[in-house]
């Protein structure tokens, strides 16, 4: 799988819309390697750019300062973020796009099995936040203890420790000791004379 | 919680002159102002009116309450509300400040404003330092900052107090001393042990002795009545065979008999030994031929002295029966017998007779006094016969009337008595008295008289009677006299025999001698006969065997004697061993019961022992069940620990730390502790690439990618935790980033606003960027808002905070 066409899955696997061919605003067109817009939550404009294709650094900076331009007048609120990769591109010129939009320079990356990984971090920021919902479900630590403690959870003196550990470690040495002293007390007191 | 603040209204606060009212309800707030304008103090007046303190101002001095009020202002306030419909906190909080302090209620409560000073507002002044905020180890605490904040983000908190909790269970001593009763316990189970062992040792020996014991007594009973009698079997019943033996050795009758066998023998041999030796026959016929010449000399004397002896006796005898005979009596004493009685006889007859002619001339006498005491008795009765009677009556009768007559008048006639012409009535009556007392006195004289002679003619007649009782009769004179001759012809008689009678009683004497000698042979040979009867009854007795198998009775005697004498110290030896046995027996069951004592004592400490032993496999098994616990709870702990590094904190911050930096080829990253029993969280980084672990994150990343670590760190952990409040207050946390970081960066803020609904509230200080983030974070669909705060300074230096609301207008340029 092409770069271009990795960039374009992680988008739209993130409910990003790509638009097909060349778009315009207010009658101007603009067409870049592949372009993208984001879900009613965000009014991002991703732009991708395949420097082995837009290998004209200056006439891609104006494209995108017309773009950023056309927006204005359109009073257009989108923010873009212009993804490059290919070539290295003059740094200067990079520094200037970003004065109009936001600038993921992926540069050439290695087709390997790291790749999607390279590009998803690159990319990263356009994406979702990680799912946080999933903490609570890995830090149950009652489920994870008998999960350990198995066949032996079913112990009197388990649930005792567990129903003391809410009032703190103290209260768990109390039955602890409370456990070893009604053993000894009762073998003591067991005892024949 | 999803709720919004609402609005905050600050009043000479730190930089803030006079009143200002900043609106904040809207999901994205940005504030702008130029330095000095009082950004800062906008968030301050926010954080001190929702938690009551100023987090990072305090952590450089603890006084700075009394510096919060605006200079030259005298009093302040700062008043914040939410915008919820909500009863889950209060509706606002209210602080009141003057040159003093602050007073004042807050909107938060302290676990929240907590967590709001912790996980949602970010000073301006702690961002530089927050990597080394959480690396920091706090010197107090055994957990680092960081520490803490892992633990309390994974709520482990029941798990590290099982852990903690169940810590002693990892070693005895720590056991003892949180259980003294269990230190109690171990010396029970130490002494309990000791006991043991001495209860083993005293049953052992005890076992010992008794089967010495036992060996001893079945010798005993063996050697006392035999190896097969019924007695050893009782051997293994000490108590029964004590008895038996014990009655045997009481049973003394064999001795008693044996005893008495032999007093009787040596009583039979004293008694044989004491007999004379047997007569032969010339001492016999010696003795023999004396007596009868002894017989006859007594004889030839008995015919001629002896013969007269009797005469006189015969003739004697009728007057006196007791006198004893001749037979059996020496001669002179029946002589001396009879002359005595003979001479007291002729006494007696020469006296009665005396008596008798005395008594006659007595009679005579006493007749003749009587006579003439009559004859005077009766010339008596004639004198008084003449005297008149009473005379001493009138006499007296007379003297008590004299008393009465006092002149010649009688006191009884009471006549005159001078009529008759004598002398006078007094001296009449006198003269009367006198002649009167006269005839008294002889008549008395009379009396008396008569009565002397009466009683003397009494006195004669009674002597005269015992007179004539006295005499004797003429018949008994008579008879006295002839008894007298008889008498004294017996006296003559025994006079004539007198000298012969020395001569009788020798020959008596001899007589009676030679007799004698003659009668204890044959004595003698009867008592023979008699002690060997007894000795053949004995010793038959002993043995059942006759004397006459013996040389000679005192051989026999002797032997018996020696065999008895044997037998009973057999006897009494064999006594004195059934005594020993038998108290031996005692003292075995006294050891047998010992025993079994030590025995149950034994038993029963191994019973308790066996307690203990159980207790202690009680105890080994909680403590066991202790650790298993405490190991599940630090392993579930440790698994929950990498399990949210690995796959949540650590990658929410990378991802977080990516999105900002995405060509910085170390990320940083929580090093998971490998240790379960300890949870410490540390720092470092990690290449993104091949995953290699680097150094700290100070050490290997840029300033400006350590400030984004900071920054993205803050909001990783602001992601991570529960949302408690939805707010994330910046302020300026984009001072040092290049246009790169910042495009990334308000990409990353617009997502947590519209993705996951925090309200953010952003202080910013530079124009272009304030433009551009209102651009970037513009509201994007339906009900979208973005409030933009401008604060500047009137020209009377008044702070002024101008509120700008954008609302959703929908995208026309390029359709979605």
């Amino acid at each position: 799988m092409s770069v271009i066409s990795r960039i374009a899955s992680i988008l739209l696997s993130a409910n990003y819309k790509q638009l097909l061919g060349p778009f315009g605003i207010s009658s101007v067109p603009f067409d870049f390697t592949a372009a993208f817009v984001g879900d009613e939550k965000t009014l991002e404009l991703i732009l991708v750019v395949d420097l082995f294709f837009e290998s004209d650094e200056g006439r891609l900076l104006h494209k995108i300062q017309s773009l950023g331009k056309a927006l204005d007048m359109a009073e257009s609120r989108r923010s873009i973020t212009t993804v490059l990769f290919g070539p290295p591109m003059d740094p200067e010129t990079i520094q200037s796009m970003t004065k109009v939009c936001r600038v993921l320079n992926i540069g050439n990356p290695a087709e390997d099995d790291k790749l999607e990984q390279y590009l998803r971090d690159w990319l990263s920021v356009l994406l979702p936040l990680p799912i946080l919902n999933d903490l609570n479900a890995i830090t149950d630590w009652r489920t994870e203890l008998l999960q350990q403690a198995g066949a032996s959870a079913d112990t009197t003196f388990f649930k005792s420790v567990l129903d003391a550990s809410q009032a703190g470690s103290e209260a768990v040495e109390t039955r602890l000791a409370d456990a070893v002293r009604r053993n000894a007390l009762a073998s003591m007191k067991g005892q024949s004379q | 919680m999803s709720i919004r603040l609402g609005n905050l209204t600050v009043n000479n606060f730190r930089s803030l002159n006079g009143v200002v009212s900043i609106p904040l309800d809207a999901p994205i707030v940005l504030v702008h102002g130029s330095n000095g304008m009082g950004k800062t103090s906008v968030l301050s007046a926010l954080e001190l009116a929702l938690t009551g303190r100023i987090d990072h101002l305090e952590r450089v001095d603890p006084h700075y309450a009394s510096h919060l009020l605006h200079q030259g202002t005298s009093k302040g306030s700062i008043n914040v509300t939410h915008a919820g419909n909500t009863d889950a906190i209060p509706f606002g909080g209210t602080i009141q400040i003057n040159a003093n302090g602050k007073t004042g209620r807050t909107l938060l409560s302290a676990d929240d404003a907590r967590f709001f000073s912790e996980r949602c507002y970010l000073p301006q002044s702690a961002l530089g330092r927050l990597l080394e905020l959480y690396q920091d180890s706090d010197t107090k605490d055994k957990d680092s900052r960081l520490t803490k904040f892992v633990k309390e983000l994974l709520g482990l908190d029941q798990l590290d107090a099982i852990v903690d909790g169940l810590y002693p269970a990892f070693n005895v001593s720590r056991i003892r001393n949180l259980v003294p009763d269990f230190r109690r316990w171990e010396a029970n189970r130490d002494s309990l042990d000791e006991s043991l062992r001495d209860l083993r040792t005293t049953e052992a020996d005890l076992q010992k002795a008794l089967d010495d014991a036992r060996e001893k007594i079945t010798k005993s009973v063996t050697s006392l009545y035999g190896v097969d009698s019924e007695l050893n079997n009782l051997v293994a019943k000490p108590n029964e065979l004590a008895k038996v033996v014990d009655s045997d050795a009481r049973s003394d009758k064999d001795i008693i008999r044996l005893t008495r066998a032999r007093q009787e023998l040596l009583g039979l041999s004293q008694r044989w030994q004491r007999l004379p030796q047997s007569a032969n026959a010339d001492v016999r016929e010696q003795a023999e031929r004396k007596a009868t010449k002894a017989r006859a000399d007594y004889d030839k004397w008995q015919a001629n002295a002896g013969a007269r002896l009797e005469a006189v006796l015969k003739r004697l005898r009728p007057m006196f029966p007791s006198l004893p005979t001749t037979k059996g009596l020496e001669p002179s004493i029946v002589f001396e017998a009879a002359e005595t009685a003979a001479l007291a006889e002729q006494d007696r007859c020469d006296s009665l007779l005396k008596m008798s002619k005395a008594s006659v001339a007595q009679i005579a006498a006493t007749n003749k006094d009587i006579a003439r005491s009559k004859s005077r008795l009766a010339s008596i009765d004639i004198e008084l016969g003449k005297l008149a009677e009473n005379t001493d009556e009138l006499a007296a009768l007379l003297a008590g009337i004299t008393t009465h007559i006092h002149d010649d008048n009688c006191p009884v006639c009471n006549r005159n008595f001078s009529e008759t012409g004598r002398r006078s009535l007094s001296t009449h009556v006198a003269a009367t008295i006198a002649k009167l007392t006269q005839q008294g006195g002889r008549l008395k004289a009379y009396t008396q008289e008569k009565a002397q002679e009466s009683r003397n003619v009494r006195q004669g007649e009674q002597r005269l009677t015992e007179l004539r009782k006295g005499a004797l009769s003429a018949k008994q004179l008579a008879d006295a006299a002839q008894r007298k001759a008889l008498i004294d012809e017996c006296v003559v008689s025994l006079s004539s025999i007198n000298s012969a009678m020395p001569q009788g009683s020798a020959l008596a004497k001899s007589l009676s001698d030679s007799t004698d000698s003659l009668s204890l042979f044959s004595r003698s040979e009867s008592q023979r006969a008699e002690i060997l009867k007894d000795f053949q009854e004995w010793i038959f007795a002993l043995d059942g065997k006759p004397i006459d198998r013996f040389d000679s009775v005192t051989a026999a005697i002797a032997t018996h004697l020696s065999d008895v004498t044997k037998t009973i110290s057999e006897l009494q030896q064999r006594q004195a061993q059934q005594r020993i046995l038998a108290s031996e027996l005692m003292l075995h069951s006294e050891r047998i019961k010992q025993k079994s004592d030590a025995t149950k004592r034994r038993i029963l400490a191994e019973k308790n022992k066996s307690t203990l032993v159980s207790a202690a496999k009680t105890f080994d098994t909680i403590r066991s069940e202790a650790k298993q616990i405490s190991n599940c709870a630090a392993n579930a702990r440790a698994s929950i620990v990498g399990r949210v590094f690995n796959t949540s904190l650590n990658s929410m911050w990378r991802d977080l730390f990516v999105r900002l930096a995405p060509n910085e080829q170390f990320v940083p990253h929580f090093k998971v502790p490998e240790n379960a029993r300890i949870v410490e969280a540390s720092l470092e980084t990690v290449h993104r690439r091949d995953q290699a672990i680097g150094g700290p994150p100070g050490t290997m990343l840029s300033a400006g990618n350590l400030n984004t670590a900071a920054l993205t760190l803050f909001l990783a952990l602001h992601l991570s935790v529960k949302n408690r409040l939805p707010w994330l207050i910046l302020d300026d946390p984009v001072q040092s980033m290049d246009d790169v970081h910042i495009s990334q960066f308000a990409a990353l803020l617009r997502s947590i606003s519209k993705r996951l609904n925090r309200q953010v509230i952003l202080a910013v200080h530079e124009r272009a960027l304030f433009d551009y983030l209102a651009l970037e974070m513009s509201p994007a669909f339906e009900g979208d808002r973005l409030l933009t705060i401008e604060l500047s300074r009137t020209t009377d230096g008044k702070s002024v905070a101008k509120p700008e609301l954008l609302t959703f207008r929908p995208e026309k340029a390029i359709a979605a």
